[in-house]
Order: C-alpha cells, then sequence, then structure tokens
C-alpha cells in the first residue's frame, strides 16, 4: 500500500480524535503543564512579575509541618474508605442479591445518601454530631442525663467519625455495582459446587469473591481517586479542624493558592499529590490487573 | 435455580429493615430541616 493511500485510509480516524484530544488537551494538560510551570516559581496569582525560584517551594513543602499533616490525613482518608467500603459493599451485594421480599426497596434505601450532595450529607451529620446541647447525639444524652461528648470537636474522634459518614454515604452505590457484577454470575457454578458438597463459605470464597474482580477494580479506582483528593464532606463536616485533625491536601491547596496568594507554593503541593495520587493508583490497578488476567487464565 | 424462602431469610430481611431504618436517620433530618424556619 503506498503512503499516500495509507494516510487517505488512517486519516478520518484520526480527525476523530481531535475534538477529544482537544478537550483533553485544554482541560487537563494544559493546567498540569501550568501547574508544573508555576510550582517553580513565586507566582501569587495575579502579578505578572514572578520570578524562578528553583525547588524551593518543594523544599517548604516538607518543611511545613501543616502541608505534611494534611498529607497523611488525605492518605489515611483515602486509604481507610476504600477498605471499609469495599468490605461493608460485598456483604450488603450479596443481601440486596438473594431472595429477600423488600430487595427492591432495600437497594433504593441504601443507594439513596449517594443522590444527595455532600455538602448537605455533611451539614446533616454535623448538626447529629455537633459537640454543642444543640446536636442530636448530644441532646439525646441530655435527656438521658449524660455528659456531653466532644464528638467532631475531639482531636481523636474526628477524623474516625468522617470516615465513619463517607463510608455510610458511598457503601449503597458501590454494593450497587457489586450487584451488577453477582448478576453476571452463572448460577450453574453454584450448583455444581453444591454438587460437590461446598458449603456456603467455600463457594463465596471460590466461586463469588474471584469472579467479582472486575467490579472490585472499578469500585477501588473510584473510590481511591475520589476520596484521595476529597474537598466538599471534610470541609462541611468539620472545616478541617479540630485543630488540623482532619485537614485535607486539597484544602491547604486552597488555602495556600486562593487565600495566601501563593500560588507557586500551593501548585508544588497540588504537582507533589498528583505523584503519590499516580503512584497509590498505578501499584494498585496493576495489582487488581494481575488478579483479573489470573481470572481468565 | 429459585431459592426457597426460608424462616433464616424472614430473620434476614427483617435484620436488613432494621438496619435500613437507621441508615435512614440522617436522612429524616434533612427532610425535618427543610421544613423548619430559622
Amino acid at each position: 500500500m503506498s503512503v499516500k493511500r495509507y494516510l487517505r485510509k488512517e486519516i478520518p480516524w484520526v480527525l476523530f480524535l481531535v475534538p477529544a484530544l482537544l478537550v483533553y488537551s485544554i482541560v487537563v494538560i494544559i493546567p498540569t503543564v501550568s501547574t508544573l510551570v508555576y510550582s517553580f516559581t513565586d507566582y501569587n496569582g495575579f502579578s505578572s512579575a514572578f520570578h524562578f525560584v528553583g525547588g524551593r517551594n518543594y523544599l517548604q513543602v516538607f518543611q511545613n509541618k501543616d502541608a505534611v499533616n494534611s498529607i497523611t490525613n488525605s492518605l489515611i482518608y483515602g486509604v481507610t474508605v476504600p477498605v471499609l467500603v469495599t468490605v461493608f459493599a460485598i456483604p450488603l451485594a450479596l443481601v440486596l442479591n438473594s431472595n429477600l421480599k423488600s430487595k427492591n426497596i432495600l437497594r433504593a434505601v441504601f443507594f439513596f445518601p449517594s443522590v444527595i450532595s455532600t455538602l448537605f450529607l455533611g451539614y446533616i451529620w454535623k448538626f447529629i454530631l455537633s459537640s454543642s446541647s444543640t446536636g442530636l447525639i448530644n441532646s439525646l444524652r441530655i435527656n438521658a442525663g449524660k455528659e456531653i461528648l466532644l464528638l467532631l470537636a475531639d482531636q481523636n474522634m474526628a477524623m474516625p467519625l468522617l470516615i465513619l459518614i463517607t463510608v455510610w454515604s458511598s457503601v449503597g452505590w458501590h454494593a450497587c455495582i457489586y450487584i451488577a457484577n453477582l448478576q453476571t454470575i452463572s448460577p450453574d457454578y453454584y450448583e455444581a459446587a453444591t454438587l460437590d458438597g461446598a458449603s456456603k463459605w467455600q463457594q463465596f470464597k471460590s466461586i463469588t469473591f474471584p469472579m467479582l474482580t472486575p467490579a472490585m477494580s472499578s469500585s477501588i479506582l473510584l473510590l481511591l481517586t475520589g476520596n484521595l483528593k476529597a474537598y466538599d464532606l471534610p470541609y462541611a463536616l468539620t472545616s478541617g479542624g479540630p485543630g488540623t485533625a482532619t485537614t485535607m491536601i486539597t484544602q491547604t491547596i486552597i488555602e495556600e493558592g486562593v487565600t495566601s496568594n501563593r500560588v507557586g507554593y500551593a501548585s508544588a503541593m497540588s504537582f507533589l499529590f498528583l505523584i503519590v495520587i499516580a503512584v497509590l493508583t498505578v501499584s494498585v490497578n496493576t495489582f487488581i490487573a494481575k488478579r483479573e488476567k489470573k481470572l481468565y487464565e | 435455580m429459585e431459592k426457597k424462602y426460608t424462616k433464616k431469610t424472614f430473620i434476614a430481611e427483617v435484620f436488613m429493615i432494621v438496619i435500613a431504618i437507621v441508615f435512614m436517620v440522617p436522612l429524616y433530618y434533612l427532610v425535618v430541616s427543610t421544613f423548619k424556619n430559622q
């Protein structure tokens, strides 16, 4: 085939890619490259006179205790939530996929928190868990003659409560992903296993759990990428407090970049966190892809 | 293979309904607070 004929055949396909590539460049590539460039400058967000400062912003991130603390918080939150959601969503999916008469209503109930804005959810839970006497839990405790609990105002309880609320709001939605996958598993496998005398646990361990790998890969990746860059729920619930107990990296980036006008420093933080997210996501993806490949061998 | 609705299934159903009610408590406050004035 001549080069001219080859190009005439292939160019229409390449042209189809142009709109998507253009949007992707404007929305992702250009902002990412700009962030990388700004991270090596002292840019303040509005002045056109900014200077190259080398790796100073990156060094400052590691020297700033608050930045390191917010990266740690984001990592704790971003890793714990996917683990807990998976642990609760799989059994929930199994129950909601059984022959319960109310399974359709139950599915709707468990899915419902995913429909509401996370900001609203944050405000509702803030009211329920408020450390003042107006909070739902504390007003019930006062009526029962008990002492007020600090709850969200307690340094040690704020993060576990935040994780618990995120799990509550995400478990139904991720259970739906698992239900969809469960419905694709052929009942023949279970029939054969029952004939071979396999117990329910053995059937789960050897049939259900490995067959859920495709759903698990989508669910875990969605949870991991979504929660590592979480901002709305933690901010609505605790505004990063008490102290810096629930301050996420996203909140620190916004505060530094928008409120303190340190765009260069905020860009360095964003870029470092982008690397952390990329490494984590690629590692988890590789691990799941290996499991998936094993499943079809 | 159609599964039978046993006594165990009924207990599971009741248990799940109780969990669903507890699960919905925060959403009840969302509805209640929308009807309250400042």
